[in-house]
């Protein structure tokens, strides 16, 4: 790690049972961070700062002491990494290189300071396609799941979904069945994650890779599995909508989000049945069906403006 | 040099000793490398004063505060000049070992609460769950590795703890200063040092002779000169001391010797109770025994200012290790002396100790591949020992082997596959068992230089002196204790090692198999006797030539042996008859036993049969042994009359299981009690190094 990243790792992670004091949150350490590169300084600055020179950038005594706190943490956060590294868990800051890229452009500060994961890295740097939906998948979602997949990974793409139940299990085994790669963002349980022996085989093949923003051992809440729905759309060249319920559930709530900020193109099945996937259709999302080719250059894509990046977004 | 560290790092000594204290050299240099560089390596000898480099570092990191000194040391306890420093520069210090286990909570919530300044912790102790749980709420503002060579190089040690804790120093953040402590590391030891600590590492390394200890070499091949040697010469010698062995074995029947012989002498290694050990450690430390015999359990960070004489029963495996052992001795006395014996067994010990160091490929895959298709529910050791033919130690060593590689993970009892590939990484092992023949060869050459023998050991350890100790045997030009012992000691020497017997201690507990399940024995075997350790010299020696004479049979020495010891041992028990395990290969044993009752004045009975099986000798652990044992052996048909109290003899026992189920058997048939009795063991868990 180098000393920007071991900084963040120190500010932003909840890996300590221990909450005397509150790690930063992304948004607050994008704060931060911004106040810092002002200042024409990195994150590892902070571990030198007197508290005069934090007064000059305009932090109070409070923030100051939450700041040294949590950089005193250091020692023992070591002892709690070593024991994910064991596992195969290790984490990833917006300070180092392998970052996913596509997060940085596509999310700019809204992303995550860091991510804990297990695989190979690498695979985010894969052009890929994002697979959504119910967890409840009956056998028809499954066939077009699977169809499409073998379609885009026959394109040279892996595929990126959520690690849940129904949709996002269909789609990453199919990829990993056909030999592609398969990334996916967890909304929570990592270490639950990987003690399944398919999701070891397929690491240790260099197939798979998790990521999560949340500590491994985190439950499920609503709230990281929204967060990790903007993940999923910011990863992916274009994310393929199979089953969206109307009006509630992650599925909808992820799409409108993404259509509504323009993260990446949005494809939906174009079932007839399932209103959902009409309704966001009608918002924008392309219609596609167990025929698409798999060709993204006629979606319409509109121009964004690059988001700035520094040594340590 | 930093003048506000430097003034108040005097201040601080200034306090400990008084208004004229100064640093010695490079003391001060490393402090302030610690507080400024953030990682230290210091490389000085014993006595040059490393503790003062913590306690001077934990003194200003905590005025200004910063958060606690953890040092993680196998120190067995805080020396008492240490605590006295600690309590005038008002510091709280607390040891956290396996034996403080009662107050471990009330030091835990002392840590957490931020009450103590410094914590002296062994790998074991740091390792376990309650300390984890507790060091995710502790502040650590200084990290210490006391005698870091340990960490250098994990193929050195083979400790779990080891390896984890260089894990942990590769991952803390440059913000926490990290200080390694050795008095022992040579050019190779300090570079792999330098690579886990980083780039940017400062050495502190001083001379490394100690000019009180002087060294003779003894070449002395047979035990029952050493025996006699040490019988004859530790009387000799003022104060207390310490003799290391290679194996608890050779501990526990030396000091029985010297204990008959009116030495008071301790045996002292890892398969001893922990209550005994530190009961033979407090005896030591309070000059209460002349002698600890012991393995190297008893090493590093033994600190005992006034130990006399430090004699090596066997060659260490290292140059390191030696060099580390001796240096227990003559710290705060002017004069020690150490004596390096060579014997005709030390390279057939150290040989299966290199050998067997790393699992075979095999071995470690096989067991890989058990963990790995149990990946959901985990797989206990014994269940794995159930699922392969594999002996215990074999698997115990593949196991540690494939965590130390972070192939697979220990969770309660079970084990479980991480998600690193399993690897065999044979170049790396065989460098590692070079490194370890080189090492072995450095030791053959000590004991054959003419050159002065400290300065040989130092410069191997990449002293580069040219000076010389003046006191070893080389330097003297003559010995100052003789060189072989006299007749009368070898004499006796050799009578007491004739009637070294290793007890059979019997099984209690059924292996996990179809016939038995795990449960209680209920009519265990009697303690029973066994001559020798097969292949050793004397009766070992003889049971193997007769084993594979032509033709096979046991001579009268061992018949004339055998029913010396049987005859009291048949009187004080009431013993009416003898019989024996039966074999479909050959008669060597019956007729042994047919011998033995005859000269014991006792009938033998034949009680058991024989299938055929598959040699007992193949069967690697315990599940299979036992399996096995249960398939091959029946009570015969024709018994009139069951003795009530019998002996049962083989030739030469490993795991016991033959005995066991054959024991077993009798007791079915009548028999009240069964005394096993075998020629030689075969076994190698009393090989045991610690």
């Amino acid at each position: 790690m180098n000393q920007n990243a071991e900084v963040i790792f120190m500010m932003c992670s909840h890996l300590q049972s221990d909450v005397s004091v509150k790690p930063y949150e992304p948004a607050e350490w994008s704060k931060l961070a911004q106040i810092l590169l002002d200042a024409d300084l990195q994150p590892s600055d902070l571990t030198t700062l007197t508290d005069a020179e934090f007064r000059d950038m305009y932090l109070d005594t409070k923030e100051i002491n939450r700041i040294r706190q949590l950089l005193e943490r250091g020692g023992s956060l070591s002892f709690a990494l070593e024991q994910y590294e064991n596992m195969g868990i290790s984490i990833v800051t917006r300070a180092d290189a392998l970052y996913p890229k596509s997060l940085k452009l596509r999310l700019g500060k809204s992303c995550p300071p860091l991510f804990y994961y297990a695989g190979n890295l690498q695979l985010a740097g894969k052009k890929a396609i994002g697979f959504v939906g119910a967890r409840g998948a009956d056998d028809h979602d499954q066939q077009f799941t699977e169809s499409t997949v073998s379609t885009v990974n026959s394109l040279g793409f892996a595929v990126v979904s959520g690690g849940a139940r129904g949709v996002d299990t269909m789609a990453s085994s199919a990829t990993i069945r056909n030999g592609s790669a398969a990334i996916s963002y967890l909304a929570d349980s990592l270490v639950k994650q990987i003690r399944n022996k398919e999701t070891i085989s397929a690491i240790q093949n260099n197939q798979l890779l998790l990521l999560s923003a949340v500590k491994p051992d985190m439950g499920f809440t609503a709230g990281t599995a929204m967060m990790r729905n903007r993940y999923i759309y910011a990863q992916s060249d274009a994310t393929v909508v199979v089953r969206s319920d109307y009006k509630k559930g992650g599925t909808w709530n992820g799409a409108v989000d993404c259509i509504k900020h323009e993260i990446c193109p949005v494809l939906c099945w174009n079932k007839s049945e399932y209103r959902g996937n009409q309704e966001l259709i009608r918002m924008g999302a392309v219609p596609i069906d167990a025929n698409w080719d798999g060709d993204l250059t006629t979606l319409p894509v509109k121009e964004k403006e690059p988001i700035q990046l520094t040594l340590f977004d | 040099m930093n003048e506000s560290i430097h003034a108040e790092a005097l201040q601080v000594i200034k306090q400990l000793y008084g208004e004229n204290a100064f640093f010695r050299e490079g003391q001060y240099e490393a402090i302030e490398a610690t507080l400024t560089h953030r990682r230290t390596l210091v490389i000085q000898k014993t006595g040059w004063g490393k503790s003062l480099i913590y306690f001077v570092c934990t003194k200003l990191q905590r005025n200004a505060g910063k958060g606690m000194t953890i040092v993680v040391s196998p120190l067995l306890v805080l020396m008492e000049n240490q605590i006295q420093s600690a309590q005038q520069l008002g510091l709280q210090c607390a040891v956290l070992n396996s034996s403080t286990k009662c107050q471990r909570e009330e030091h835990l919530a002392a840590m957490r609460n931020g009450d103590l300044d410094l914590i002296l912790i062994t790998p074991e102790t740091l390792f376990t769950d309650e300390v984890q749980n507790a060091l995710q709420q502790i502040q650590i503002g200084l990290f210490v590795i006391d005698e870091a060579h340990c960490i250098s190089d994990w193929g050195h040690d083979f400790r779990l703890e080891y390896t984890r804790l260089n894990k942990i120093i590769r991952r803390m953040p440059h913000t926490v200063p990290i200080l390694g402590t050795t008095a022992t590391a040579n050019n190779r030891v300090i570079a792999d040092l330098k690579e886990q600590f980083g780039d940017d590492v400062f050495v502190s390394r001083g001379e490394l002779m100690r000019r009180s200890l002087s060294i003779q070499i003894l070449r002395l091949a047979t035990p029952a000169e050493r025996y006699a040697w040490i019988l004859e010469n530790v009387p000799k010698l003022a104060g207390s001391g310490i003799i290391y062995c290679l194996t608890q074995r050779d501990c526990e029947h030396l000091a029985g010797f010297l204990q008959e012989n009116r030495i008071s002498a301790f045996a002292y290694h890892s398969g001893m109770e922990q209550n005994d050990t530190e009961h033979a450690e407090s005896l030591l430390r309070n000059d209460q025994i002349k002698v600890l015999v012991a393995t190297v359990k008893l090493g590093m960070g033994y600190d005992k200012g006034n130990i006399a004489f430090v004699i090596h029963y066997q060659q260490p495996f290292n140059i390191v290790a030696y060099y580390q052992q001796i240096g227990r001795a003559g710290r705060n006395i002017d004069r020690a002396y150490t004596f390096l014996m060579c014997g005709e067994e030390d390279r057939n010990i150290q040989n299966y100790f290199i050998e067997t160091a790393f699992p075979s490929e095999k071995e470690a895959r096989n067991i890989y591949d058990i963990i790995f298709s149990r990946a959901e529910s985990g797989i206990s050791k014994g269940d794995i020992q159930n699922q392969i033919n594999i002996r215990k130690n074999r698997a115990e060593k593949a196991l540690m082997f494939l965590q130390n590689e972070n192939f697979i993970l220990k969770k309660g009892t079970k084990y479980y596959p991480t998600l690193h590939n399993f690897q065999y990484n044979r170049e790396h092992y065989d460098a590692v068992t070079q490194i370890r023949r080189h090492e072995q060869q450095q030791m053959a050459e000590l004991m054959g230089t003419t050159q002065c023998l400290s300065r040989f050991i130092v410069n191997q350890l990449d002293d580069p002196t040219t000076e010389n100790c003046g006191i070893c045997r080389n330097c003297l030009g003559y010995p100052e204790f003789p060189e072989s012992p006299s007749q009368p000691y070898i004499e006796c020497a050799l009578d007491y090692i004739e009637r070294l017997q290793i007890p059979i201690i019997p099984r209690k507990q059924w292996a996990n198999t179809s016939f038995t399940g795990s449960i209680k024995i209920i009519t265990p075997n009697a303690e029973g006797i066994c001559l020798s350790k097969y292949g050793d010299p004397g009766y070992g020696t003889l049971v193997k030539k007769g084993k594979y004479g032509n033709p096979a049979e046991f001579c009268e020495e061992l018949i004339g042996k055998s029913a010396s010891v049987l005859r009291t041992i048949i009187a004080e028990k009431d013993i009416t008859a003898i019989t024996c395990v039966p074999s479909l290969r050959s008669r060597i044993v019956e007729n042994f036993a047919v011998s033995l009752a005859e000269h014991c004045g006792i009938p033998f009975i034949p009680m058991l049969k024989k299938h055929g099986s598959i040699q007992q000798k193949d069967m690697e652990n315990s599940v299979y042994q036992c399996q096995n044992a249960w398939n091959s052996f029946s009570l015969r048909d024709d018994i009139d009359d069951v003795p009530t109290r019998i002996v049962l003899v083989d030739d030469i026992i490993d795991s016991k299981w033959t005995m066991t189920v054959c024991g077993y058997l009798l007791t079915t048939a009548g028999c009240e009690m069964v005394f096993p009795f075998a020629l030689a063991d075969s076994s190698e868990s009393r090989r045991n190094q610690e």
